[in-house]
């Protein structure tokens, strides 16, 4: 028997401090400035104090997400970790055992079966869509789906690292810190539905962006070739799109809200203008939730959907398109309808 | 049923290839020979462990992916790729895989593994062999395949085995905890495990007729051999310990071994850091 997947709940977490793209830009060494701000949209982001890492960043955004769920820890019966940085302890990047099995412990979902999943900045779409096959096959009621991204080292290497505007580590200057979990139920009438779930690897542009420990400084280090990485996920997303749209039986104006991958504002406003010369039309909107997060990796399409939740943007009935880009090069896309989650957020928020 | 396997790679490591050149061998190897309808490799898991220069980002299946010539390229047009790791991951891939099979969203799924020292000489007891394998799975008919799995955590033995990267003393070094105890509560956890299974399952030991499992820690498949029977899978003729493929290694010894060959229900063992054992049973093809 096949079962449908829905989204029960979500949940985030953000660090209380705030760094902002100005106190960046006041640290690069550079005799042009960058105007990073104007050029991605992005005004602050959070950063981790000493004391938090990526498994207490994933931790408090799956608590948050059990405060809006019916479930309790122990009737989970699966955990998937899906970000891409295992720092904790500071910056030790934990090899084994998976995260997923600490925060099993950590959770209490003693009943549960856990992997880590990595799929860089696709991971916790990856995560959905292989915690839904899951659900559809009955093999389980639900999964919860988590991710704890510590990137922003990346930014602090990039500021020691940056000599030109011209590099490859300049993208690592749009990322924040964040958490975010997913409670993927099995369907029950009134839920919000899981219309379609589509993913590719373009895996000959597998070097466009790379992130590794670094060799020199503490935590990580990243070099992407934005303009390449950003044109190619244009050029061949609306294949991808144009599947899940067929499994879904839509159309893309019957899209109410798309969520891009957060990278920059002038890579979501390229990215839609494409989309709408290819399509001959477009979502109703198209979110960006860069200002006050910047890119936070693998868990950006869950804090915009949450803040649409929280900001009482969504109607029932809305259909949610998540695009993910990610290296890779990872095309995925989710189609969600909404339904009961709207009752359940902006309150008390 | 479920997935039945396909065919199994096995790139040697002994001239210090990078898991980049022996995993992409792996995925390579693995395709050679099997004909590919159109649509080709659907989906690739890596479950190595210890990558090529500590990398984060992408999943390394992508790079495995990328790294192809041009003549597997057209078979891997529609793959989508991502890292998994779960203990000893080969065995929750396959019931990933198992699982995107039976529900007909995949033709050709694959789990390909290995490890490297990530940074030559920049750790403190890394003492593996880089080998890499790969397994192709695509659906079985009916009596054949995978018919179940099992996943069994033992969190109070997760201080025995852990490992990390950390820069310090101006050197990135991968650092691995293994208490001298792993062993016996792998052996222990992995006993458990097994007999929750064939009770969930409802089948006898006795019917089991291959056990083929992970090859590490040292002495893990030994003791399961003596434990369970008549068929000893002993690889560890060296002193570094297979790791993340060591399933695999097994596995295509299995396959080789001509007596092997006949067994009818295989059970997988796996076992890795968290304790985590993750288990299936498999019947083989007639």
């Amino acid at each position: 028997m096949k079962f449908g997947t829905a989204i029960e709940s979500l949940g985030v977490y953000l660090p209380e401090e705030i760094l902002t793209t100005q106190a960046i830009e006041d640290r690069l060494n550079l005799s042009v400035p960058l105007k990073l701000e104007f050029l991605s949209g992005i005004k602050e982001r959070r950063r981790c104090s000493p004391v938090e890492d990526c498994l207490t960043l994933a931790s408090n955004a799956a608590t948050d997400c059990m405060r809006y769920s019916t479930y309790t820890p122990a009737e989970i019966e699966m955990v998937i970790f899906c970000s891409i940085s295992k720092y904790v302890g500071g910056l030790k990047h934990i090899y084994e055992p998976a995260i997923s099995v600490l925060l099993r412990e950590q959770l209490g979902c003693y009943r549960a079966t856990c992997f880590d999943l990595s799929n860089a900045c696709a991971g916790m779409l990856t995560g959905v869509h292989v915690g839904s096959d899951f659900i559809e096959r009955g093999v389980v009621k639900n999964c919860l789906v988590v991710s704890g991204e510590y990137i922003t080292s990346l930014t602090e290497n990039a500021i020691e690292n940056i000599t030109t505007r011209l590099s490859p580590e300049v993208a690592s200057l749009t990322l924040g810190d964040s958490g975010a979990a997913i409670l993927l139920s099995r369907t029950i009438p009134g839920m919000n539905c899981i219309e379609a779930s589509r993913f590719i690897t373009l895996g000959c542009y597998s070097e466009l962006c790379m992130a590794n420990q670094s060799k020199t400084q503490s935590g990580g280090v990243m070099q992407t070739q934005m303009k390449e990485i950003h044109e190619v996920s244009i050029q061949h997303a609306p294949r991808i799109i144009e599947e899940a749209l067929s499994e879904a039986s839509l159309t893309l104006d019957q899209i109410d809200f798309l969520i891009p991958h957060q990278t920059s504002k002038l890579a979501i406003s390229a990215g839609e203008k494409h989309f709408a010369d290819y399509f001959g039309s477009m979502a109703r909107h198209v979110v960006n939730n860069l200002d006050k997060v910047g890119n936070t990796a693998s868990t950006s399409h869950i804090l915009a959907l949450y803040r649409l939740l929280h900001e009482k943007q969504l109607r029932k009935g809305d259909r949610v398109m998540l695009l993910s880009f990610a290296s890779g090069l990872v095309i995925g896309v989710v189609i969600v309808t909404i339904e009961h989650l709207l009752d359940q957020y902006g309150r008390n928020h | 049923m479920g997935a039945i396997i396909k065919s199994i790679a096995i790139v040697m490591n002994r001239s210090g290839k990078s898991y980049m050149e022996t995993g992409a061998e792996a995925v390579r190897n693995c395709l050679k020979g099997e004909p590919m309808g159109p649509d080709g490799l659907d989906m690739l898991i890596n479950t190595g462990i210890y990558p090529d220069n500590h990398l984060q980002e992408p999943a390394f299946a992508s790079l495995l992916q990328g790294n192809q010539p041009v003549a597997i390229h057209g078979l891997m047009e529609k793959t989508f790729s991502f890292d998994l790791q779960s203990g000893e991951g080969v065995v929750m891939a396959l019931s990933v895989l198992n699982g995107f099979l039976e529900s007909g969203k995949i033709e050709r799924g694959m789990v390909v593994a290995g490890d490297v020292e990530p940074i030559q000489g920049q750790s403190n007891q890394f003492n593996y062999v880089g080998h890499s394998g790969a397994v192709l799975v695509e659906k079985g008919g009916r009596n054949e395949g995978f018919s179940g799995f099992h996943q069994d955590i033992y969190p109070q033995f997760i201080k025995d085995y852990h490992s990390y990267s950390n820069y310090v003393d101006n050197e990135l070094k991968l650092i691995i905890n293994q208490s001298d105890r792993y062993l016996d509560h792998c052996i222990q956890c992995a006993e458990e495990s097994i007999e929750n299974f064939l009770r969930k399952m409802g089948v006898d030991s006795k019917a089991i007729d291959l056990f083929i499992s992970s090859q590490s820690p040292v002495g893990f498949s030994k003791h399961l051999a003596y434990q369970y029977g008549k068929h000893r899978l002993n690889l560890l003729h060296e002193e570094k310990e297979f790791y993340s493929a060591g399933l695999i290694m097994a596995l295509k010894r299995a396959r080789l071994d001509q007596e092997n060959c006949e067994t009818g229900q295989v059970m997988f063992v796996s076992v890795g850091p968290g304790i985590t054992v993750n288990l299936a049973l498999y019947q083989n093809p007639a």
